[in-house]
């Protein structure tokens, strides 16, 4: 290569670059003005899905990391309703230092029994915690916390009971002091959901309560420090074969909390969909953005074909210089999704189980590059398909056409693979592949309907006789121009409007149910590990204290299914919405009728007194969802000791009616024999004070310690604000999406401002005024945001009603604030942009843009 | 006996418009040799400037024999047609059409660039100056005047060193003073480097500096002699 001297000394540093690569270098020098919504919309998707994904990959890594402090061991081996034996234990201490803790529920109740509630209990030994320590308020240690009967608390739970440090509360059939108030217990998450506040006991004062009785629902944790920490696998392998059918389940500090892991991965997988609808919708502008780009190359393209460039190199020469500013979206989409971890320590840190390390995720922002990136290509190779019909001949002819043609068929294909490539990454990468999957197909819908409603907008504007009112009929012309915004501000806004709207009458559906409106016949209350001896005293109780109530009750134990059909369950692939049944611990339940709501959909119900073979009945939507066939074997392990049973039916469940349900009910010869408690449900009809339900608490918890007793409204109203958080995030990605729409818009009206400058001089040159043409502006807008509202109205409305009625089987409520408070929110900036927009227009001078046309 | 340089036959051009087909070319005929300078003239629509994009390979003719350069113009596609141009065709715009973000330097050394060529910036810096624009290389377009931005226009449609340079209206946005100053540069550079040179042009004056003139008429090219001045002025 000749060395170029004395002109310019980058030109040989230049020269050794593809030319595609100098062109488009050169032609970024001159800035990146009308990239900003461009770059804006790739980073707006970008930064939302690298948020999401570093926020759950650093409480995933935090988990991880916290491992042996979160389970409490490196090891937990645990037991529903029994103590591991002595030949057990022996098992496990020779492995390293053995700690040995029981968690269970029950009713804490002041001294003077006016005021009582659920507990989560934690009876623990002298070697707890393993590893981490408690830390209590005003410091101290927790061996000297529990010596004497001594509780620490969570300030939740002196709080509801209006106790302080040095009161007692009733535990069980004993009292206890609280000695101390929890400010962090190091193994909180390993326990799952907690349904009351936590009281850590020593396993002296569990035994004195009474609470750790045969049947009672008690789990026993064995955790074990290894002496050898690499021989976990080794250990956990040899346990496994030694425990055999004990009914131990092990888990590892590799996966101390797997709800939560399972929790956090779901919803950072919706909010992941949520971004890509976000990078979708921005995508639009992406496309608008190239279209404008294209137009306003269309010069420069020409210059280069007269001068003798080839077709391949234009069309690398624009690519490269747009995927250079598509990178620099998606870098700034990653810097700022980056440093979500950094804002969640900021804002969270405290409430947070883990220590969140706000360091850089590297997976979750490559991810969102990917995502930001194949979105990018989607929208970008279409519109940039059109610089192929720009010909070297426009330079010296003035007829340009400026006709939408289609792009050459190679770009058509291309952009088809990217957008298939997309949806194949976002199924891929989502831990809900079917979902993901009716994800895309949904979203590729809603584009494709709402670019459809914004034609039929433009057509119905066209074909409509013209208004005898002058800026009506402005603001139809402008609707029905080719390419005015209709079609834009429909596929921009209309997807976020549609997704807002569903999300929010969904939210409001689910809310409703759990907290307004209780079924007629729901139960008002649960009590859970009732002493079947005790039962019929427990009846008259409730009689004497809720006249008019009925009591329904069932046996109740747990058990963990351990095979289906001679198949153990570590080997069923089962599909997600049924995975459930096969982990952990199931309450059990033997039944000599069929239960009334159930119905019977294939095999039959065992006789009355039935007494041969053990038989179990299946919930049939689980069954079908698991693959079981009447006849099959189900094996369960209760107290330590397999049970097979033959599947004799499927049956029907109103899981929604609250009542007593159960997935399987076995035949009472297979499991009367067992140490089971009653479960029992109060039906209450009628409206009553909170009073004189607290009542019937309190004189359960007074007589029957042991009876954990939970009013279904309050269980409610604990898991809507779950729920209600859980939605306030999903809402919240769902209205990145809007902003992506409204920024999207925002570079349309931009793009189209000359253009509207120009019509409005017009206008002024012919005598409109300026409140004229500012009614037309607004008009226009106006007519789009209410015709776009109402489609995505009735979209988001019917998707709501199949989400709610078909999937979650709850009943659907159509409010008429949620239905539109989106909606109202996006006329609203309809028409503020419109009067900024218009205010420039109004503002320009009629003659510089006259003579420059 | 040499073939002409430029040796169109019978070209008809027919563009599809909204209001049906529009016959732009009825059968033009054209053969110029190396080394002379002609002058197309016409009035308005007479279809002089789409004479131009054919004999450049902008526009492609319905039918006729198109031969430029020895290249066979009808049988080349868009691509081949643009590497003909990189390297044998030179045309100077009357809205010069530089590249507004590229230097004076880099929109000389574009036609070599896409030629390939090795010492593209060493070949646009001599072209540059032989306009006299040495000491503008590294200005941008719109740090130009309207001279100067012509003469770089020149500068590169003579920098690949083409056989021949095509000038549509070159001082049709340039006052008469600097108008004149350009075409005295175009003469004298076809002079010095005997590049073939077809202006396209009103001004009859412009027109009576070339060696031959060429009139078009309603698609038509009806005269193709050396014309005396007072021919000219009543063409």
């Amino acid at each position: 290569m000749t060395a170029i001297t004395g002109i310019d000394t980058s030109a040989p540093k230049r020269a050794t670059l593809p030319l595609s690569l100098r062109l488009a270098w050169r032609d970024l020098r001159g800035g990146i003005s009308g990239f900003y919504i461009f770059i804006a919309c790739i980073a707006l998707g970008v930064a939302a899905i690298a948020a999401v994904n570093s926020v759950s990959s650093a409480l995933e890594n935090a988990i991880s990391r916290e491992g042996q402090t979160l389970l409490g061991g490196d090891l937990d081996v645990s037991v529903i309703h029994r103590q591991g034996t002595a030949e057990e234990r022996a098992l496990l201490a020779p492995w390293g230092e053995l700690s040995e803790i029981a968690t269970l529920r029950g009713m804490a109740r002041r001294e003077d029994a006016s005021k009582q509630t659920l507990v989560d209990i934690k009876a623990v030994d002298g070697a707890y915690p393993l590893y981490g320590t408690v830390a209590l308020e005003g410091g101290g240690s927790l061996a000297d916390a529990l010596k004497d009967d001594g509780a620490a608390v969570d300030p939740g739970l002196a709080a509801q009971l209006g106790l302080k440090v040095g009161d007692r509360i009733a535990l069980g059939e004993s009292k206890v002091t609280i000695s101390a108030i929890i400010a962090r217990e190091p193994d909180r998450m390993s326990g799952g959901a907690a349904f009351g506040p936590r009281a850590l006991i020593s396993t002296p004062t569990l035994r004195k309560t009474g609470l750790d009785e045969p049947g009672s629902l008690i789990r026993w944790h064995y955790r074990i420090k290894l002496a050898d920490a690499a021989q976990g696998d080794e250990f956990r392998k040899q346990l496994a074969k030694s425990l055999g059918d004990t009914g131990f389940s092990i888990r590892d500090r590799s996966d101390p909390s797997p709800g939560l892991r399972r929790n956090i991965e779901r919803l950072a997988g919706f909010l992941t969909l949520a971004g890509l609808a976000a990078l979708l919708t921005g995508g639009v502008g992406v496309a608008n953005a190239v279209s404008a780009f294209v137009d306003r190359k269309r010069l420069v393209i020409a210059i280069y074909k007269a001068l003798g460039a080839s077709t391949t190199l234009v069309n690398k020469t624009m690519l490269l210089q747009i995927g250079m500013l598509a990178m620099l979206g998606v870098v700034i989409g990653m810097t700022a999704g980056a440093g979500a971890p950094a804002l969640a320590l900021w804002l969270a840190g405290a409430l947070l189980p883990v220590q969140l390390e706000a360091g850089f995720q590297p997976q979750a922002a490559l991810l969102a590059a990917a995502y930001g990136l194949l979105t990018a290509l989607v929208f970008i190779l279409w519109p940039l398909g059109r610089a192929n019909e720009i010909r070297a001949a426009e330079l010296l002819r003035e007829n340009i056409s400026s006709q939408r043609a289609w792009p050459p068929r190679n770009f058509i294909i291309a952009s088809g693979l990217s957008a298939l490539a997309l949806a194949a990454a976002a199924i891929f990468f989502s831990s809900q592949h079917l979902i993901a999957f009716w994800v895309c197909v949904g979203m590729a819908g809603v584009f494709a309907l709402f670019y459809s409603v914004g034609e039929l907008i433009r057509a119905l504007a066209n074909k409509l006789p013209r208004p005898k009112t002058p800026e009506i009929a402005w603001a139809l012309r402008a609707i029905a121009r080719p390419n005015g915004l209709t079609r834009i501000v429909s596929v921009s806004l209309g997807a976020g409007l549609t997704l807002l709207t569903a999300i929010s009458l969904i939210g409001g559906s689910l809310t409703k149910e759990l907290t307004a409106e209780l079924p007629d016949k729901a139960p008002s209350h649960f009590f859970v590990g009732i002493p079947k001896s005790d039962f019929d005293r427990f009846s008259k109780l409730i009689a004497d204290v809720a006249p008019g109530s009925t009591l329904r009750q069932a046996p109740m134990l747990r058990g963990r299914m351990v095979n289906i059909a001679g198949t153990p369950v570590d080997q069923i692939n089962a599909p997600e919405q049924a995975e459930w049944v096969l982990r952990g611990d199931r309450g059990l339940t033997f039944e000599e009728n069929l239960p009334k709501e159930s119905q019977i959909i294939e095999g039959a119900w065992w006789p009355k007194d039935y007494a041969g073979e053990p038989l179990v009945s299946f919930e049939i939507e689980l069954a079908r969802a698991l693959g079981l066939k009447i006849g099959d074997m189900l094996t369960v392990n209760v107290l330590g000791r397999n049970i097979s049973a033959r599947l004799a039916n499927f049956r029907t469940v109103k899981w929604e009616s609250l009542d007593i349900n159960f997935v399987m009910i076995f035949s009472p010869n297979t499991l009367k024999d067992a140490p089971f408690s009653v479960l029992a449900t109060l039906d209450w009809p009628g409206e009553r004070a909170a009073e004189e339900e607290a009542k019937v608490v309190s004189a359960v918890s007074e007589q029957f310690p042991s009876v954990s007793a939970v009013r279904v409204r309050d269980a409610l109203e604990t898991v809507n604000g779950i729920l209600s958080k859980v939605l306030i995030a999903i809402q919240a990605a769902a209205g990145v999406t809007l902003a992506a729409g409204v920024m999207v818009l925002a570079g349309a009206m931009a793009t189209a401002q000359q253009r509207r400058i120009y019509e409005a001089v017009v206008l002024k040159t012919l005598g409109a005024t300026r409140k004229r043409i500012l009614t037309a502006h607004l008009l226009e807008q106006l007519i789009l945001a209410v015709c776009i509202s109402v489609v995505a109205c009735a979209i988001g409305a019917l998707a709501a009603y199949i989400i709610v009625t078909q999937i979650l089987g709850a009943p659907f409520y159509l409010s008429g604030y949620k239905l539109l408070q989106a909606s109202a929110l996006t006329t609203t900036f309809m028409l503020g942009s419109g009067v900024f927009g218009a205010t420039k227009i109004l503002r320009a001078k009629a003659a510089p843009y006259l003579r420059s046309q | 006996m040499t073939h002409p340089l430029i040796d169109l036959a019978d070209v008809h051009l027919t563009l599809n418009s909204a209001a049906g087909p529009v016959q732009i070319l009825r059968g033009a005929n054209l053969a110029i040799n190396s080394g002379e300078t002609a002058a197309i003239i016409g009035p308005s629509g007479s279809g002089k400037s789409t004479l131009l994009m054919i004999m450049t390979g902008l526009e492609k003719a319905s039918s006729g024999r198109v031969q430029i350069a020895g290249h066979d113009f009808m049988a080349l596609d868009e691509d081949a047609l643009a590497k003909v141009r990189a390297t044998t065709i030179g045309i100077v715009f009357q809205s010069f059409h530089l590249v507004p973000t590229m230097t004076a330097l880099e929109n000389v050394a574009l036609p070599l660039e896409f030629a390939d060529a090795p010492d593209a910036f060493e070949r646009a810096r001599e072209s540059l100056e032989t306009v006299g624009l040495g000491h503008r290389l590294h200005h941008f377009p719109g740090q130009l005047s309207g001279g100067e931005q012509q003469r770089t226009a020149l500068a590169r449609a003579l920098a690949p060193e083409p056989k021949i340079l095509f000038a549509d209206e070159p001082t049709g946005n340039l006052d008469t003073k600097t108008g004149e100053q350009v075409m005295n540069l175009i003469f004298d550079l076809h002079k010095k480097k005997r590049t073939t040179l077809v202006l396209i042009t009103h001004d009859r004056a412009l027109a009576a500096r070339c060696g031959r003139v060429i009139k078009v008429h309603d698609g038509q090219t009806s005269e193709d002699r050396a014309m005396s001045g007072s021919e000219l002025a009543t063409a």
